[in-house]
Formats: structure tokens, C-alpha cells, sequence
């Protein structure tokens, strides 16, 4: 085919792209301008208000979602794309798990590669899509009521920033690259066809999207916590989700622009490597830095809002007031500064020097305090309750407290300059990080979901003996999986590799058999909204998560 | 009753949407190009001529043939199938990887891993390799890449010779202390022989065939 051929191709498939999203453009804008008008006419700020309260089963799980602008629809948006993202980095570990059955890899032998790109597509996407797009998607959805707003504003730049967001997830998808996470230099900046990535620079625009995306959406929702609160609500009565949420917010927008910037920078030195490279002085490990800077904050970003949902989601089951607000403001108020303050217990093999190990070491021992706090504020919550009822939000929240302490000591036993000696880069970080992202993260989010299920769907309920298995086999999968990987990792088995000394097989086989336990757990949630979704709708669609301000009575609770 | 048929339906494609997207996924990123050993692959249907043995034991001072001198220079015949034995001799992590030219190139090919080289003093691993291009290819272990390195030389025209595989394994690396060392080697009648000069870092200075 010659040249001409092919531009006349290009510019002809070109202008039909351009002429059909035209016409979307144009149909968009139509309705858009009838729905201004209809919502004009019954006093409505906004017109996507207006239909997600006269229409029904705008607020379910439906694609109209996805042209709405209000909160609600935005976090449905949120909450859709994060499952999917979650299914799809969970088919990935899961794969990633399989592959390690024998200790040279079998699965992607001389291809170990995929191995790498796997475990960088699972860290990113269960990262920014599944942690963080949940707890978006629930701050989205759940804020509103939480804090009577009135007017919904903004919801036009939260919708671009979910547009930007999700692009930049699928660019990361589509990027293939192997840079683990972090994005280390040396590594990040290969642009070869095979191996360490062959579209580097993708991922590092995807990556850069999905923090303008973050970064709009925060400014939004902490202006929505601000400013747009009912007047019966103050700050010092608001939910503690609602605090969780300001707090992960202001921490990310302090830690963030370190990492955008040093994106930004490495994508300078794909042209021109003069930042990271070791030329003139510049060195790789001031990327570490600036990644770490942010790199600690993202991993409580994960948390701090699940933490304030616990805090809404157990007076449900126990008929109780949260044991102390005061305290539970100030302890994830605590963990905002102290978050800021840990990063370079991730670097402490690195050669930052003996007193910034120490000094680090000792700052990641002060978190203990607020989580403390936190966790005694739970069990005291529970503690002081006549009944609590085990259903399976309740379970899940349970489970996480459990897990959380867990991942928490060794989290603070591995931040210590010694220990850390023995257990850097192998399976024990690995292990930590998952008993709490597994049990807090995944676990209270799944919480969430299954409070708000009659609302998500319409006015359906979900199968309890299905979430009862989803419940039990991700509570015992991901149990059996991390603590395969604590304890072999504790005796050094090396983490993100594709295969691994053979003396460390029986701990490997743990693993495995715990990450397919949790793959088959993921796959009764799949089931069960499915089932739910294609029965006829049987309850009303509220929830009694949203309605934060009433304890329910005893026998009505739960979205069962 | 259409309308809510179309709900049903709505509430599944969810369902199906999901599993799509992930096999979509997964296929594209489990397509990504990988670059395979580099060309050392064996081609399928590769003729052979012969087979030999090689025992190596595998130390982190280096790799030696039973505490003989460290890591022997093997010559190997022309599309000899090669089965490599490696013993572990000192309870470390090893791997025998093997690549054309000089180590550390992008195209290796790792025979032996370190999780088929298990640090069980005494066990033995197998791995077999036809040599189907003649020249000078390294051997190493990518764990101690600076003393477990060793040349494999893989010559043309001997596997044309009634040459016996064991022999083809001459031991004439020698000392390079003993100046006067002679070398002597059971060679096959006809074969070509090819003297290398190594420096004590054992790089190659200068090569001639005789």
C-alpha cells in the first residue's frame, strides 16, 4: 500500500469518527438542553437532580448513570467502573498465583515477562481504580445524603474528571508496561518492543490522568463537604465517613503533586534524560523519593475512608452510638499528618543514612497510635452493644477489624530499621499489605455494596446464602494467602518475581490455594448480582446506610 | 411487561459485561509481545548428530567439574544434543544461562533455574540444548555472573570427524600459573582446533585455528 493510499484511508476513517461523534455530540446536547428546561421549569438547580428523583431506577446500576451529572450517578459510575477494574486486576493476581504452582515458571515459561506485566497491571489498577474508584464512588454516592446537600453542584467537573480518570485506567490496561507500581526510573524509561514495556510512555500519561482525574474529583467532593452541607448539619456533627473522606482528600491533594510532578519529569526524560537517569548528578533514587512522598498517603488513601464508613456501618448492626466521635475524628484526623511524615521507611534500604532511619522508623511507629485508637474505638462500639447481628456487612466489618490488626503489626514490625534489614522486598511486605487491603479495602467496600444493594438495584435483595459464601470464602482466602506470604517471606522469599527457590514451595502453595479460594468467593458476588438483577424488584429501593441519622430497630437492618 | 423484561435484561448485561471485559483484558495482555531467549531456541526438527554429557558442579567460586580446574571452557560439536547435569555443590542459589557472544546481552537463554537448581547440596538437575550454530557462546550463572562464567565453544566442522562426544570434552584448559604447561588432549583425527589465549580475568585475547 502506498503512502497516499494510506493517509487517504486514515483521513477518510478519520472524518467519519469525527462526523459520528459529532452527532453524538449533537444528540447529547438536545436532551441535555430539554432536561435543562424540564428541570428549569420545577425549580430544579440541575436537571440530573431533577430525573434521579422523578425518574425511577435512575439510582440502580444502569447506563443512564453514565449521562447523568449528579453525585448519585457519579458515584454509580465510580462504583461500576471499579468492579470491573476489580474483576479484571483479580483475574490477574489470580493468574499471577497459578502461574507460581512450580517454582520455575511453567505457565509463562520464557515468557516471564507476562509475569512482570500482570503484577504491575494487578498493584496500579487494584490500586487507583479498585481502592480509590471505590471509595469515590462511595463518598460520590453516600455524601449527599450523609450531609443533606442541597444543591449538587459542580457535578459537570466531576463528571470530566471520572472521564479523565477512567481514561487513564484504560491507557495503563493498554499500556502493558511492567514497571512494577513505583515506576522506577531505569526501568520506567525502557522503550523497547519486548519485556520491561513496550509503551512506557503510556503508562506514565495514563498515570498522569488518572491524578488529574483524582485531584478534580477531590477538589469537588471537599468542596461539596465544605460548603454545600445542610444547614442542620455542622462540621462537628458530621458522619465520621464524611471526615474520613476530608481527611484522605487534603492528604491527597498535599502528597499528590510530588508524584505528578515526577511524572512529568520522567516523561521529560524520555526525550531529553536528564532528571533520573545519573547524568550531571541526577539520580534515580530522587524519583523514589518524590514516589514515596506520595507512594506512603495513597496506601492510607485506601483506608481512611473505609475506616469512616466502619464507623457508619456498625451502629447498624449493634443499636449503638459510636463509642467516642471526639476521639475518632481526632484519630483518623492524626493519621494525616503522621502519613505524610512515614515514606521513607519504604526507602530504609536504600542509603537515606542511619538518622533518617531512625527518625522514620520512629514516625511509622507513632501510626500506631491513631490506629489504636480507631480499633478500640470499633471494638469498644461493639463492645458496648446488647446484640450485635452477623449478618454479612457485619461480618465483613468484623473481618476487617481482624485482618487490619494483623496487617497493621506487621506493617509496623517491618518499618523497623532492623527487621527491615531481613524482610525488604520479599513476600512479608506483600502479605502485610494485602491482610489490610484485602480485609479493609475490598472488605468494607464490599460492606458498602451490599448495604446500599436494594438502592444499587432497584429494590432488590440479594441472596443471603450467596453473600455468605462470598463473605467466607474471601475472609479465609485472603487470610490463608497473606499469611503464606508473611510467614515465607519472613524467611526471605523474594517478591515480584516469577518464580522463586524451591525451598519455598510449600509456601507458595498456600498462597495459590488462597488466592483461588478468594477468585472463586469473587465469583458468587458476580452470581448474586446477577440473580438479584433478573429477579423482579421486592423491597423498597432506600438503604439504611444512607439514613445516617437514625439508628434502625432492632430486626430491620441491613439491605437483606 | 417491556419494560421490565428490559430491566431483566439490563441487570445481566452488567453480569456479562464484566466477564467480557475481563477476557478481553486478560487476552490483550497475556497477547504482549515477549521477546523468547533470542533466538538461542532449538528450531523444532533440528537434526542430530550425536549426544554428549556434561557434569558441571555448581560453586560460587566457580563452575568446576568435580573440584577440577573452575569453570572449564566446554567444546562442543555441531548439533550434539547436550545434556547438561549440574550438582549443586554449595547450598546457593544458581542458574546456568547460556547466551551467543559475550554474557549479559538481552538474548540468554536460562537452562537451569534457580528454582530447578535447588539449593540442596548434592542434587542434580538436568537440562539438554543443541548447539545448532557454530562460534563462542558464554556460559554463566546470572546469581554470581562475575565467578561462575565459563566459554562454550562450538565448532563447525568436527561433528563432520568420527568423533567420540567424550572426547570432543577435552580438559586442556590449563593452569595459568604453570608456564610450561603442555597441553595434551585426546582429539579426534580430523577436527578443527582452536587455541584461545585468555587473560586471568579469563577474557579471550587472541584465538587461532589450526
Amino acid at each position: 500500500m502506498s503512502a497516499t493510499i494510506l493517509l487517504l484511508e486514515v483521513s477518510i476513517i478519520l472524518s467519519f469518527v469525527f462526523v459520528i461523534l459529532f452527532f453524538m455530540y449533537y444528540k447529547y446536547l438536545t436532551v441535555k438542553t430539554e432536561m435543562d428546561n424540564i428541570a428549569d421549569e420545577n425549580n430544579y438547580y440541575d436537571s440530573s437532580s431533577y430525573f434521579r428523583e422523578k425518574r425511577k431506577g435512575t439510582g440502580a446500576l444502569s447506563t443512564s448513570a453514565f449521562v447523568l451529572t449528579d453525585s448519585k450517578s457519579i458515584g454509580l459510575r465510580y462504583l461500576m467502573t471499579s468492579l470491573v477494574f476489580f474483576f479484571i486486576a483479580g483475574t490477574f493476581g489470580v493468574i499471577m498465583r497459578v502461574s507460581l504452582i512450580e517454582p520455575t515458571p511453567t505457565l509463562f515459561a520464557h515468557r516471564e515477562v507476562l509475569y512482570d506485566i500482570l503484577t504491575t497491571e494487578h498493584s496500579i489498577l487494584m490500586i487507583y481504580m479498585w481502592a480509590v474508584g471505590s471509595a469515590f464512588g462511595l463518598a460520590y454516592y453516600l455524601l449527599p445524603t450523609f450531609l443533606k446537600v442541597k444543591n449538587d453542584r459542580y457535578g459537570n467537573i466531576s463528571s470530566w474528571a471520572y472521564w479523565i480518570y477512567l481514561l487513564g485506567g484504560v491507557f495503563i490496561l493498554l499500556s502493558r508496561t511492567s514497571t512494577r507500581w513505583y515506576y522506577y526510573p531505569p526501568l520506567a524509561l525502557q522503550l523497547n518492543p519486548y519485556g520491561a514495556g513496550a509503551m512506557n510512555w503510556l503508562a506514565v500519561i495514563g498515570m498522569e490522568m488518572i491524578f488529574i482525574g483524582i485531584a478534580i474529583a477531590s477538589i469537588t467532593v471537599i468542596r461539596m463537604i465544605i460548603f454545600d452541607r445542610g444547614q442542620d448539619v455542622p462540621m462537628t456533627k458530621m458522619p465520621l465517613f464524611a471526615w474520613g473522606v476530608l481527611f484522605t482528600l487534603i492528604m491527597f491533594l498535599a502528597s499528590a503533586p510530588f508524584m505528578m510532578a515526577a511524572l512529568v519529569m520522567l516523561f521529560y526524560d524520555f526525550f531529553n534524560p536528564i532528571f533520573f537517569t545519573g547524568v550531571n548528578g541526577s539520580s534515580p533514587i530522587s524519583f523514589a523519593e518524590l514516589f514515596w512522598v506520595w507512594g506512603h498517603p495513597i496506601v492510607y488513601i485506601a483506608i481512611l475512608p473505609q475506616f469512616g464508613l466502619i464507623y457508619e456501618i456498625i451502629p447498624k448492626f449493634t443499636g449503638k452510638k459510636v463509642f467516642s466521635y471526639s476521639s475518632g475524628v481526632f484519630a483518623l484526623g492524626l493519621l494525616m499528618p503522621l502519613s505524610e511524615l512515614v515514606w521513607g521507611h519504604h526507602l530504609l534500604n536504600s542509603g537515606l543514612g542511619l538518622a533518617w532511619g531512625l527518625f522514620f522508623t520512629t514516625a511509622s511507629f507513632a501510626v500506631t497510635v491513631p490506629s489504636a485508637i480507631t480499633v478500640f474505638n470499633y471494638i469498644a462500639t461493639m463492645w458496648s452493644a446488647e446484640k450485635i447481628r452477623l449478618t454479612v456487612p457485619m461480618l465483613f466489618v468484623i473481618n476487617g477489624i481482624f485482618d487490619f490488626i494483623i496487617g497493621g503489626i506487621t506493617g509496623v514490625m517491618q518499618s523497623m530499621l532492623v527487621i527491615n534489614e531481613e524482610v525488604h522486598g520479599t513476600y512479608w511486605v506483600t502479605g502485610h499489605f494485602h491482610f489490610i487491603f484485602m480485609g479493609i479495602t475490598t472488605g468494607i467496600a464490599f460492606a458498602a455494596i451490599y448495604m446500599i444493594w436494594p438502592s444499587l438495584t432497584s429494590g432488590r435483595k440479594y441472596d443471603q446464602r450467596l453473600a455468605n459464601w462470598h463473605f467466607t470464602l474471601t475472609a479465609i482466602g485472603s487470610f490463608v494467602m497473606s499469611i503464606g506470604w508473611t510467614v515465607g517471606g519472613f524467611l526471605g522469599m523474594p517478591r515480584y518475581v516469577s518464580g522463586y527457590f524451591a525451598r519455598f514451595q510449600v509456601y507458595q502453595d498456600i498462597a495459590i490455594a488462597g488466592g483461588v479460594i478468594i477468585g472463586i468467593g469473587q465469583l458468587f458476588f458476580l452470581a448474586n448480582l446477577i440473580k438479584s438483577l433478573l429477579e423482579e424488584p421486592s423491597t423498597s429501593p432506600s438503604n439504611v446506610l444512607e439514613d445516617v441519622y437514625k439508628l434502625p430497630s432492632p430486626g430491620a437492618v441491613g439491605g437483606e | 411487561m417491556v419494560e421490565k423484561e428490559k430491566k431483566s435484561i439490563r441487570g445481566a448485561a452488567y453480569g456479562i459485561i464484566i466477564i467480557l471485559l475481563i477476557a478481553l483484558s486478560l487476552t490483550f495482555v497475556l497477547s504482549a509481545p515477549t521477546q523468547t531467549a533470542g533466538g538461542l531456541t532449538d528450531p523444532s526438527n533440528l537434526p542430530v548428530k550425536g549426544y554428549m554429557n556434561i557434569t558441571l558442579w555448581a560453586d560460587a567460586a566457580g563452575w568446576d567439574t568435580n573440584h577440577g580446574p573452575v569453570n572449564p571452557t566446554l567444546y562442543i560439536p555441531l548439533d550434539y544434543m547436550v545434556n547438561f547435569t549440574v550438582i549443586e555443590e554449595d547450598g546457593l542459589p544458581h542458574t546456568l544461562t547460556i547466551n551467543k557472544g559475550p554474557k549479559e546481552d538481552s538474548a540468554t537463554l536460562t537452562l537451569l533455574t534457580t528454582g530447578q537448581i535447588t539449593q540442596i547440596i548434592g542434587h542434580k538437575s538436568h537440562a539438554s540444548y543443541e548447539f545448532f550454530e557454530p562460534g563462542v557462546y558464554t556460559y554463566w550463572c546470572t546469581v554470581h555472573p562475575t565467578t561462575m562464567v565459563g566459554q562454550v565453544i562450538v565448532n563447525s566442522t568436527a561433528s563432520n570427524s568420527t568423533a567420540n562426544s567424550s572426547a570432543s570434552l577435552c580438559n586442556c584448559v590449563h593452569s595459568n600459573n604453570n608456564e610450561f604447561n603442555k597441553i595434551s588432549s585426546l582429539l579426534p583425527l580430523q577436527s578443527l582446533v582452536e587455541m584461545a589465549k585468555a587473560n586471568i580475568n579469563n577474557q579471550v585475547m587472541t584465538t587461532m585455528v589450526l
